[in-house]
């Protein structure tokens, strides 16, 4: 028991150095002066500075937003799917499975090509209704709403994977006690495979939105000039301006606000989730 | 010189109390059934002797030596595990060998022993065959092959017999008794199945909430009980409730309630001490008739009636106790239907009684 | 009643496939058409912006790279994870919160903010970022993926077969090599895909730390893109999409991974 306790150890020093330490050292970052901001360290003025301004106040309440739009369509899309994939059986199923791996696995860059030559007025979506004059050009390509829709088709799989594993884990037997008790399709549901399945959901809600609020590529390409999010916001203080400590205290912003909506939807859920 | 011996084992887990002061030594080539309910401490003892747990205190010798620290790699104890643990990526033949690899032995050697030790368990024709491509009885038996391969000083086995339908067990039980007994092996046998333990063993040795209650042949255990939890595990029991009145000779009176006396075997117990007066059920004859002489006569109710088919057991009503009895399905026996009176009867030998 | 329910699952999934799916296969489409713009229609079929890549020493170069970091942080990772899958399921605990929360933590802590933080230790440290620096954060984004998998092999598996091989005479280490880690192949072989195909696809980790001797694929693909897009870039990732395709296939047929129990 004691021996085998230490074979933890690897993974736990590997995320104390290479995560929890770097976290350490942005905090301790997020409170230094730089060239924008000139005070004594530490201070909180960087925090001041980024809450204040409207600007960059807007790109947190964005990003929270693209977040939430995301895991409030993605959890029912991807909930509906766990459910109806018992209709596929054998190869197929797995096959299923399996494909739901390739977009994650191609990577985000060959995924959001993909938007890119899909959404644009003149593209393949919408390019023939315009032509037709059957719509005016939507002009989706560099707007919030593209952002979220790549963000809902690049979490999708996630949380397909997850819910339809959850749902699994409800044991069939139970239905059949539901429906010899005279329970409707409906009833079955809201009596068994919501309640049970609350836990899948409370972790596909969270896995959902960190997702959607780390993601960095949808927002670059597919967002207009201004539609930054805080990580493409950290991009540029990084790569941009090379202003490390606003680029620390964004990322502090952003760790704060996944955790605060956490403990929401852990709030909201926990309600509902009996032991 | 007894082949095992343990000496005071006590186990603790974090604060309970899995073994407790347990002594018990067995004699070799014997085969002892550790037999208790379920966390009465038996798997607990056979991981201790196989090395897989270490006692708190205590020691454990093997043939003389004390092996109480030994590393179960070095102990030499083949070990027949309930999910068999047969090796899924070796065939038969590579699971059998496998102790003999570890020892190192030549090819040639390791093929004739494992040949052998199929043989033993009549599975030579299985020898190239993977553990899914068998039966649950083959995959026994090539459990039992592999922990015999390496010429164990002494065979554990853990609940060998419970993963198998009834009738296959049933066979199982004469295979493992014949091999080893033809192997000539000691052997120790974990159950909960007190059937299986009395039709196996030499000794059955009944554990408790980590306590040895009693070690003793099968007839001893199920006629002498040493206490009131071995009776009340073995067989089925009614257990009444009541103090002794006076001993006469070898005979002792117990008042239970409503004023009523039974009698049975004295033990020595002072009068006026609260006891437990125990009767199995097939030991409790049931009459329409009054007998004509004898002691623990008492008339009853028959209240209920379950039909066993080699049997039929009889819940009845003496007033304020209530008593079982199980009466042979056969025509040499009165039958009788719920809400018939009748005599409940048994003999003061088939009554043993025990402080409470 | 039934029927329907089951035609209305069919086209649902249908519809959501071809949502997760469909944006890939125009950029499938793209790597093969003639025209030299992307987005562009459909002009005719060629093969020339395959060729094309060859032209690119950078992509060629970064793709070695990225195999070499993916390699090497993935075996890491495994390793790391297998370890403490081992302890997890061996031990028997009762749900610990603590610890699983800290073993998720590298999947909920944005990279972007992970890699920063390397950064700025590194910079603290006075030192550059490169190979190290790269394997490092890769490996550690990687153990809850290489987790998740070697767990489900665990769950699956009788520890009393390690007791089994013990008492025949293996000592530890042989009984981990001859049944612990052949039993778990298959999980070990899947955690270690997984791992390497999301290290090798991995952007923002490698744009932070990645000096100008370790630029990976993802990194050149990025800078390339910042200047133009072209159908040549659709032809690497349609390679990229292929591969990815191809070995989960091959993993679902080879090794027979259930990615759910």
């Amino acid at each position: 028991m004691g021996v085998t306790s230490l074979l933890l150890l690897p993974s736990l020093l590997m995320i104390f150095v290479f995560l929890g330490l770097p976290l350490v050292v942005i905090f301790m970052q997020s409170l230094q002066d730089n060239v924008l901001l000139q005070f004594t360290p530490p201070g909180i003025e960087n925090y001041k500075y980024l809450l204040t301004r409207p600007y960059y106040f807007d790109v947190l309440v964005r990003t929270l937003r693209l977040s939430l739009l995301t895991t409030f369509f993605a959890i029912p899309l991807g909930y509906l799917a766990a459910m109806a994939m018992p209709v596929l059986k054998g190869r197929l199923a797995n096959m299923a499975i399996m494909a739901l791996t390739f977009p994650i696995l191609a990577g985000p860059l060959v995924v959001i090509l993909g938007w890119m030559a899909l959404l644009p007025d003149s593209g393949p979506l919408f390019g023939p209704l315009v032509r037709a004059g059957l719509i005016r050009p939507p002009r989706i390509l560099g707007s919030e709403t593209a952002i979220v829709i790549s963000q809902i088709q690049f979490v999708l799989p996630f949380a397909i994977l997850t819910l339809y594993t959850a749902l699994r884990q409800i044991p069939h037997a139970l239905y059949e006690a539901a429906a010899s008790n005279g329970a409707g399709g409906l009833q079955s549901f809201l009596h068994v495979t919501l309640p049970l399945s609350l836990p899948g959901v409370l972790s596909t809600t969270i896995i959902v939105f960190s997702l959607a609020a780390s993601s960095f590529i949808a927002p670059h390409y597919l967002g207009g000039a201004s539609d930054l999010t805080l990580t493409t916001l950290i991009t540029n203080f990084v790569l941009g301006t090379f202003n490390s400590p606003l680029a620390a205290t964004s990322s502090i912003l952003l760790l704060v606000m996944m955790l605060a909506a956490m403990f929401m939807f852990v709030k909201l859920f926990g309600r509902f989730i009996r032991p | 010189m007894p082949d095992l011996k343990l000496t005071n084992i006590t186990k603790r887990f974090d604060k309970s109390v899995a073994v407790d002061d347990l002594s018990l030594s067995i004699e070799h080539g014997e085969f002892v059934c550790l037999l208790g309910p379920s966390g009465c401490g038996k798997t607990t003892t056979l991981r201790m002797i196989a090395g897989f747990e270490t006692a708190n205190s205590g020691t454990i010798e093997l043939d003389g030596m004390d092996i109480t620290r030994l590393p179960p790699q070095k102990r030499d104890i083949g070990l027949v595990f309930q999910s068999y643990a047969l090796f899924p990526h070796k065939t038969a033949a590579e699971n059998v060998g496998f102790g003999l690899k570890m020892r190192k032995l030549p090819r040639a050697d390791i093929d004739s022993q494992v040949k052998k030790a199929l043989d033993l368990v009549r599975l030579g024709h299985v020898a190239e065959r993977y553990p899914r491509q068998m039966s649950g009885g083959q995959q026994q038996r090539v459990a039992l092959a592999r922990a015999l391969a390496i010429r164990p000083r002494l065979l554990l086995m853990d609940e060998p017999l419970s993963n198998l339908d009834a009738k296959l067990r049933d066979d199982m039980r004469e295979e493992i008794r014949r091999i080893q007994k033809e192997v000539g092996i000691t052997a120790i046998f974990v159950t909960h199945d007190q059937a299986e333990a009395l039709a196996l063993a030499d000794r059955i040795a009944v554990m408790s909430e980590g306590r040895l209650m009693q070690i003793a042949d099968p007839t001893s255990i199920y006629e002498s009980p040493a206490n009131a939890t071995v009776d009340q595990f073995i067989g089925q029991v009614n257990a009444l409730q009541g103090s002794i009145a006076n001993v006469e000779g070898h005979i002792a009176h117990v008042a239970i309630a409503g004023g009523r006396y039974i009698s049975g075997l004295d033990r020595q117990i002072p009068a006026g001490t609260p006891v437990l007066a125990m009767v199995k059920h097939e030991r409790v004859f049931l009459s329409r008739l009054q007998p004509a002489a004898g002691e623990n006569i008492f008339p009853c109710q028959v209240e209920g009636r379950t039909y066993l088919g080699a049997s039929i057991v009889y819940r009845c009503n003496l007033g304020d106790q209530a008593m079982t009895a199980a009466v042979p399905n056969h025509p040499a026996f009165e039958q009788f239907q719920p809400g018939e009176a009748a005599f409940l009867h048994w003999a003061s030998a088939d009554c043993r009684i025990f402080r409470q | 009643m039934k029927g329907m329910k089951v035609t209305l699952s069919w086209i649902y999934l249908a519809l959501i496939y071809l949502f997760i799916l469909g944006p890939m296969f125009f950029v499938l489409a793209a790597s093969f058409n003639t025209e030299t713009s992307f987005p562009a229609a459909f002009e005719g079929v060629t093969l020339r912006w395959y060729a094309r890549i060859w032209d690119h020493q950078e992509f060629l170069s970064s793709a070695w790279t990225s195999t070499l970091v993916a390699l090497v942080s993935s075996a890491v990772a495994v390793l790391a994870a297998f370890l403490a899958a081992y302890a997890i399921s061996r031990g028997n605990k009762r749900e610990n919160a603590w610890l699983s929360a800290t073993l998720a933590a590298p999947l909920l802590v944005p990279q972007v903010v992970m890699s920063l933080g390397m950064l700025q230790l590194a910079s603290l440290a006075g030192m550059g970022t490169g190979f190290w620096w790269l394997v490092a954060v890769h490996a550690v984004h990687n153990i809850p993926f290489a987790l998740r998998l070697t767990l489900t092999g665990f769950a699956r598996f009788d520890f009393a077969l390690e007791d089994a091989a013990t008492s025949l005479g293996a000592g530890r280490w042989t009984a981990w090599r001859e049944v612990t880690i052949p039993v778990l192949q298959s999980s070990i072989v899947a955690g270690f895909t997984f791992c390497f195909i999301m290290s090798f696809v991995n952007l923002p980790i490698s744009l932070f730390l990645a000096d100008t001797a370790t630029t990976t694929l993802p990194v050149v693909m990025y800078s390339y893109i910042e200047s133009r897009i072209d159908p040549m870039l659709a032809a690497v990732s349609a390679i990229l999409f292929v591969l990815a395709c191809a070995i989960t296939l091959v993993l679902d047929n080879v090794f027979r991974i259930r990615l759910v129990d």
